[in-house]
């Protein structure tokens, strides 16, 4: 039942993965085979869908359809979860990006602030920015996967 | 006058290179079987993928256009690696994941695979293409710059060495890819920029020269003596008078004071000339003007322009991170979008640690190097810096150091922007056989950026790293995103956005390159066109894709169950 579903798509990362990233350099010479013979495989697994399609036109799509109704609501749900999420950390970035030209105008009044000789022009954006974008990488990771987490597992994949 | 630096960097870059051929060896020996693939890849960490792609993005740009930066327009413009961090969040939440669980090694492939559309493929190959070009211009430029300034060899020699390092090391299999290699680079760069960077801030303050690391652009601390070694056009801003030797304007002077005049001035090879303290720094006229930029913000109120330039620049550099073509392949090396994710989401860690020295350097060079804005090297800051710090052997030392740091920098983001391109363009070449058609493209992915160099003459890299960022971010990033969130992508809403917004951006590059830096708005819009086409791109996108939305991919939905749901348990 996996196979036919699986067809249209690429192969699953499992398949390929162990073999091709060390592959595009890694055995250019070493392997006799250059890096492409990464990509070759996925080009070839990427045609795939239209004969696939073309072929069992109905058999893929009338298993889709059979599970359409749980599983693209589903599916629906949870990209909006994740895009919802996404678009929090979003708002977060362009906010900061945005009140840039604020900042700088700002920095020249408070030059009474030095750290080690350092104006507050260079430390508001080495230390006092960046590790904001540290913390907002990892609170989107965790918000991420709880969001999988969290998520129903469809019956027909695990 | 750079005598002393040249022993320690010949040694440095042999160091480098004999480093890269030792892993290359090893990597060769160690892949040997399809086994060692497997393990090998199975055992990347996400901190391990992470370190490798930190090292994969430290460019030249990074390791020494941000120094430059600061030196010449003041600290306004560390604003851009914070948008560059930046880009790395947007990055971890809204590519990562999906892209990794979607299969695809390149764009190309993912563009292919969810549209499933010959003409897309080929319009991302060439976006790829136009990206890689124009990122791959800036370190062949700093190569050339750093070895002109430590040795006084020739711009094209550094050219060369880039060139035939990154053949050898691509052609002969040996360290990209690998990703421990890529990892252990990233260490190097950051050690052999941190460690002279914190000897410096110490010799800085035990020097007990307190105020300089200015917020404006760059002006001479102490009285300085300059002596020109290649005539130079340069922009004066503010009235001074300066003491000169030599062909200044055309006029042949010995030691008179001279009142220079707000406006252009030429100064011959040889000239010497002696500002007062507090002075400003005169500027190439090849470098964009100081209060032309971001950086203008400073004074007083800021001006249309530099308004626009300010986001426009951020905008292209936030969103051009996420279509950087080499850096979405190492996350294939990744074993699920869940590894991938949390990848993404050590690199903004890494580089804000990273970006803490090149600024460091940036500030510095105000005392030490003053000089540079006015003679246009200015990426040569972290270079020059540590021997005029530190005159003498500990000088040596960390010049020696921070070349090394140099070198692997231009080395790894070369190596990784070849195969990127190449590998992205062999897979349109399926007739040939693999080895031949590869081989073809590691010289199509370098000829271009060559061919274009001795024609654009000298630039600073920030600047050009810029201008591909801004491609991605009006080209691939459009489609990453509509692609992995909007099931109503089509093939024909892509392919018009593509060849829209990527055409518009790459011609607005080449525009620039010819012309150089210009004034008013048309080249300001020609210097950052990101605010204007990458909404326009996204724009064309998605009503294309509306007005064709009976020809949406059937399998659009399959495709978004397969991106957005939960990788399958791990099989233990």
């Amino acid at each position: 039942m996996a196979d036919p579903r699986r067809a249209p798509l690429p192969a699953p990362p499992g398949d390929g993965a162990p073999a091709m990233p060390s592959e595009p350099a890694g055995g250019h010479s070493a392997s006799g085979l250059p890096s492409d013979t990464g990509p070759p495989t996925a080009p070839g697994t990427v045609p795939a869908p239209a004969p696939a399609e073309r072929d069992g036109t109905d058999a893929p799509a009338r298993r889709d359809g059979a599970d359409a109704p749980a599983g693209r609501a589903d599916v629906r749900a949870l990209v909006r979860v994740q895009l919802r999420i996404a678009l929090q950390t979003a708002a977060i970035v362009l906010g900061v990006i945005a009140a840039v030209p604020a900042l700088l105008a700002l920095t020249p009044g408070l030059r009474g602030l030095r750290l080690l000789g350092l104006p507050a022009g260079w430390l508001l954006p080495v230390l006092g920015v960046q590790p904001l974008w540290v913390l907002a990488a990892l609170a989107q990771l965790r918000r991420a996967e709880r969001a999988e987490r969290d998520h129903p597992a469809p019956p027909g994949r695990s | 006058m750079t005598a002393p630096a040249a022993p320690a960097a010949l040694a440095a870059l042999a160091a480098v290179l004999a480093l890269n051929a030792a892993l290359g060896l090893h990597g060769r020996r160690s892949a040997r079987t399809t086994s060692d693939f497997l393990v090998a890849s199975r055992g990347v960490t996400p901190l391990r993928n992470a370190t490798a792609i930190g090292g994969e993005y430290v460019s030249a740009a990074a390791y020494l256009g941000t120094a430059g930066f600061v030196l010449a327009y003041g600290t306004g413009t560390l604003w851009l690696p914070v948008g560059a961090t930046a880009g790395y969040v947007l990055l971890l939440a809204f590519v990562t994941a999906p892209l990794r669980r979607s299969g695809a090694y390149t764009v190309s492939d993912f563009a292919e695979w969810r549209l499933g559309s010959r003409a897309v493929r080929r319009a991302v190959t060439c976006c790829v293409c136009c990206v890689g070009w124009f990122y791959l211009l800036p370190q062949l430029q700093g190569a050339g710059v750093a070895l002109r300034v430590l040795t006084g060899a020739p711009v094209w020699t550094g050219w060369a060495v880039i060139v035939v390092v990154a053949v050898a090391l691509v052609a002969s299999g040996g360290m990209r890819g690998i990703t421990a290699v890529q990892a252990v680079q990233f260490w190097i760069k950051l050690g052999a920029v941190a460690v002279p960077a914190v000897a410096l801030l110490a010799i800085w303050h035990a020097g007990g020269d307190g105020a300089s690391a200015g917020d404006r652009p760059a002006r001479f601390e102490r009285t300085t003596r300059l002596h020109v070694e290649t005539g130079v056009a340069m922009t004066v801003r503010h009235a001074v008078t300066v003491t000169a030797t030599g062909r200044l304007d055309g006029v042949r002077h010995d030691r008179a004071a001279v009142p220079l005049t707000p406006g252009r001035h030429t100064v011959g090879g040889g000239a010497e000339l002696v500002f007062p303290p507090g002075a400003d720094v005169p500027c190439a006229e090849r470098l964009p003007a100081p209060d032309d930029g971001m950086w203008a913000a400073h004074f007083g109120r800021p001006t249309g322009h530099g308004l626009y330039t300010t986001y426009s620049t951020l905008l292209g550099i936030l969103l051009g991170t996420m279509g950087l073509p080499h850096i979405l392949m190492r996350f294939y090396t990744s074993t699920s979008g869940r590894s991938a994710r949390r990848t993404a989401a050590l690199v903004p860690g890494l580089l804000a640690l990273f970006y803490v020295f090149p600024a460091l350097y940036g500030t510095l060079g105000r005392l030490y190097t003053p000089e540079l804005p006015m003679t246009g090297d200015i990426d040569a800051t972290v270079l020059l810096l540590p021997l005029r710090a530190a005159p003498g052997l500990p000088g040596t030392l960390m010049t020696g150091v921070v070349a090394a740091g140099a070198f692997a920098a231009f080395i790894s983001t070369s190596c990784g922007l070849v195969v990127a391109i190449a590998g992205t363009v062999t897979q349109r070449m399926r007739h040939r056989d693999g080895v031949a058609a590869f081989r073809i493209g590691v010289v199509l992915a370098l000829a271009a950026p060559l061919a274009v160099l001795p024609a654009i003459g000298p630039r600073d890299s920030t600047d050009l790293v810029v201008m591909a960022l801004c491609v991605s971010a009006c080209s691939l990033c459009p489609l990453l995103l509509l692609g992995i969130w909007w099931r109503g992508l089509t093939s024909a809403g892509a392919l018009a956005g593509l060849l829209g917004g990527g055409g518009l951006a790459a011609a607005a590059g080449v525009a620039r390159l010819v012309s150089g830096p210009g004034t008013g708005w048309t080249a300001v819009l020609l210097a950052q066109p990101a605010l204007v086409v990458a909404p326009a791109a996204f724009t064309v996108m998605i009503a294309v894709s509306l007005l064709t939305r009976r020809r949406a991919p059937r399998r659009a939905d399959a495709a978004m169950a397969r991106l957005h749901l939960p990788d399958p348990a791990p099989v233990r």
